[in-house]
């Protein structure tokens, strides 16, 4: 029998002494050199495994109240952090938060120091891990100004010099554009084939590693394995428990196709006549002045397109396209040439002509995190605060019965006095677009709506969504980089690449 | 023409020594030994680092300002008000030159530290040379290189309360930037961990600082001008 990476018995982790234990029992069995895949919902405790599965819980807090983890044979109990890191490193989820240091090359040094290695060999090997990871022109550029893929690739450069036996990934592609995920994929496959190097993924889309992975591993609540699949005839077999549990196969998006919405060019809600962004960033300036950019130095070069009232529009593109500076720019936070002509209750107007006050009034964002939006500290209150805004007559009681029917309304009423921070990524963000379009506008902007959920909660949030463009004629712009998400929802879809932004047509 | 021995100085050393020499400052009563030392730092900066005029005018801009309205105040309002006499005197005069002269000499003493020290290199020596536990230097480290993504969060957060409708304020993007930044701590900490570091354990060091000649030769001018500044003046 092959040799197992990891092993692991009968585990079971709370992370309070007396809460509901998020891992029970589970008993899983990684095989050497291969690349597995752990799939599941969000909130299964996925990600808690891999950081007791790394040895990071429960040192970090937690208690492991039974079982025994064994990493190649070895209890992972008697391994200290070095050792361990000689064994088994990890890839988070979150680009921005996996370095200590400035530029790659000194966090390459830092992972050195760690494992002891001489002085003289660190520049030489420092370098020998960027090329092999191909990273070496980044290798002094600092950390913060690298796109996530880069960033991703650079934590793969630190895996690859500590040597690391096994390499668990945690939702390494949670926010990454399908190049740059294959980029990644391309480099796993090869540490994996080549230098034998042992692969455990979790993530919750099949997508991405059909083809790549040799076993896929279904995990339930409490993170109990349901199924194996092997082959892709298995995964096809097994799809009726992965949609179950919420988690994406291939043309998931497909099986519920909704016919697009009609339209045609009367009802235009935002018009781009000759739009060109500047590639910096220029804030916008009390008196609106034209930058003077043209060519190499914009994002966006004389872009045209018409986003249709009362329906829900995509834009698709790579990561750094433009896709969130185009939002930020329609939200009156950019400096830009050309018009941008709004359709308000007051009629046609032109994006310079109006104030902050007036435009916010009309045009509503739910961003990437939807942590950073919340502005109290209560769910119910959260509603509250965007409904007065929009009936300023009401009273307080009112308002509260108003609320609390539009929580009901996508299922978060029960959670209404819990703090927002304490709901789920996909609870968050629902609560977020409710919070926005609690404040009567018209307009709302999403920015990659399903960044780090899974299926069921990216499902939840466009059907949401969805209801209310039917019922109130709201209009939606959304940026993603997930193709399927946009074919399914959207009824008019740009694309954006090269600095232009295009129509796409369906085929039919 | 500028050089740069102030750069090369171990920082650790710089620090204590400036520290040193600060309190030495605080026990002596003479407005000439404050003026001198701020002229000491500042002209040693302009002769002993590449820092930038632009961010030694910053910092130096306002505490001059500072330094103006202490020495008004004391000068005005340094005797309590008995009513013939003049609103200023020679006493007076004493108190309020002590008071601002003893401003710009620390403002000038924390510059030629500040400008003339890398920050990386600063916490390293706090680790050869102080023995501060790697762990805390490094901890250090990651939060200086997080800044610019706290930035980039707290605009977004700040844009977040314009969009619904509220006043900007401080403390409620606060709170928000605090949730966050409580929760990247701990995944910092988690990757750094993953990459095999042991905050108390053994380590080599890529770069290591030491305390060299030209260091302790630093020291004793630093003490000799002091020690000269006292008796003199």
């Amino acid at each position: 029998m092959e040799q197992s990476a990891i092993s692991c018995r009968n585990v079971t982790f709370r992370y309070f002494e007396t809460s509901k234990p998020i891992l029970e029992q589970v008993s899983l069995e990684l095989p050497a050199g291969k690349i597995s895949v752990l799939m599941g919902s969000s909130g299964c405790g996925k990600s808690t495994l891999a950081a007791v599965l790394c040895g990071l819980l429960p040192e970090n807090g937690g208690f492991l109240s039974e079982g025994t983890i064994a990493l190649f044979g070895t209890p992972l109990k008697q391994l200290s952090p070095v050792e361990r890191a000689k064994e088994i490193s990890m890839m988070f989820q979150n680009p921005d938060l996996q370095f200590c240091m400035q530029t790659l090359r000194k966090e390459l040094y830092f992972c050195m120091e760690n494992i002891s290695i001489p002085r003289e060999q660190m520049k030489s090997r420092a370098e020998e891990a960027a090329r092999a990871i191909g990273m070496e022109e980044l290798l002094d550029r600092p950390l913060h100004t690298l796109s996530g893929g880069e960033k991703q690739r650079a934590v793969l450069a630190c895996i690859y010099l500590l040597d690391a036996k096994c390499i668990l990934l945690d939702e390494p592609f949670a926010n990454l554009d399908p190049a740059s995920v294959q980029e990644l994929m391309m480099l796993l496959r090869r540490l994996c084939r080549e230098q034998g190097k042992t692969i455990v993924a979790i993530d919750h889309m099949a997508d991405h590693w059909m083809g790549t992975a040799d076993h896929f591993l279904l995990l339930g609540e409490g993170g109990k394995v349901l199924c194996q699949a092997n082959t892709a005839a298995e995964v096809e077999q097994a799809k009726e428990q992965f949609r179950q549990q919420g988690v994406a196969y291939p043309g998931i998006w497909k099986e519920t196709h909704i016919p697009p919405l009609e339209h045609d060019s009367k009802g235009n809600c935002i018009s781009l006549q000759g739009l060109t962004m500047p590639k910096v960033p220029q804030k916008r300036k009390k008196r609106w002045k034209q930058p003077e950019v043209s060519g190499e130095q914009t994002l966006l070069d004389a872009g045209e397109a018409v986003f249709p009232a009362g329906r829900i529009t995509a834009i698709l593109g790579h990561s750094g396209c433009g896709k969130t500076s185009l939002l930020m720019t329609l939200l009156g936070q950019r400096n830009y040439l050309g018009k941008i002509e709004i359709e308000t209750k007051q009629g046609r107007r032109d994006l310079r002509d109006m104030r902050p006050a007036e435009h916010f009034g009309t045009i509503g964002i739910a961003f990437q995190n939807p942590e950073n939006q919340f502005v109290t500290q209560n769910v119910a209150e959260e509603v509250v605060d965007g409904l007065r805004s929009r009936y300023p007559k009401k009273t307080p009681e009112e308002l509260k019965t108003l609320a609390l029917e539009l929580l009901d309304s996508c299922g978060l009423r029960k959670y209404q006095k819990y703090s927002p921070y304490m709901l789920s990524q996909g609870q968050q963000r629902r609560l977020a677009v409710l919070a926005v379009l609690a404040g009567g506008q018209q307009v709302l902007l999403l920015d990659e709506p399903t960044y780090g959920q899974d299926y069921r909660s990216a499902r939840a949030l466009m059907d949401q969504v969805r209801e209310q463009v039917e019922r109130d004629g709201l209009t939606v712009l959304m940026t993603t980089h997930d193709r399927g998400l946009a074919e399914a929802y959207a009824d008019v879809r740009y694309q954006m690449h090269d600095r232009c932004l295009e129509r796409e047509v369906d085929p039919a | 023409m500028r050089f740069h021995w102030l750069e090369r100085v171990n920082p650790f050393v710089k620090a204590v020594t400036i520290l040193l020499c600060g309190i030495v400052l605080a026990f002596t009563k003479s407005w000439q030994l404050a003026v001198a030392i701020a002229v000491v730092c500042l002209v040693s900066l302009v002769l002993g680092t590449h820092c930038k005029w632009s961010s030694m005018a910053k910092t130096f801009g306002p505490a001059i300002l500072i330094a103006a309205a202490v020495f008004y105040s004391g000068l005005v309002f340094g005797k309590p008000d008995t009513g013939a006499e003049p609103i200023y005197s020679a006493s007076t005069m004493g108190a309020a030159l002590l008071m601002s002269s003893r401003i710009l000499a620390y403002v000038s003493m924390g510059l030629a530290f500040a400008l003339s020290s890398d920050r990386e290199e600063f916490v390293v020596s706090l680790m050869h040379q102080a023995h501060f536990k790697p762990k805390f230097a490094y901890g250090v480290l990651a939060a200086l290189h997080l800044l610019p993504t706290l930035q980039r969060e707290w605009q977004e957060v700040c844009l977040a309360y314009q969009v619904r409708g509220r006043k900007k304020g401080v403390f409620g993007p606060l709170f928000n930037t605090l949730v966050n930044s409580i929760r990247w701590s701990e995944n910092v900490a988690m990757a750094m961990e993953s990459k095999g570091f042991d905050g108390d354990g053994k380590r080599t060091y890529a770069v290591v600082t030491r305390v060299r000649a030209g260091d302790i030769l630093f020291v004793i001018s630093c003490f000799a001008l002091l020690a000269i500044g006292i008796f003199m003046i």
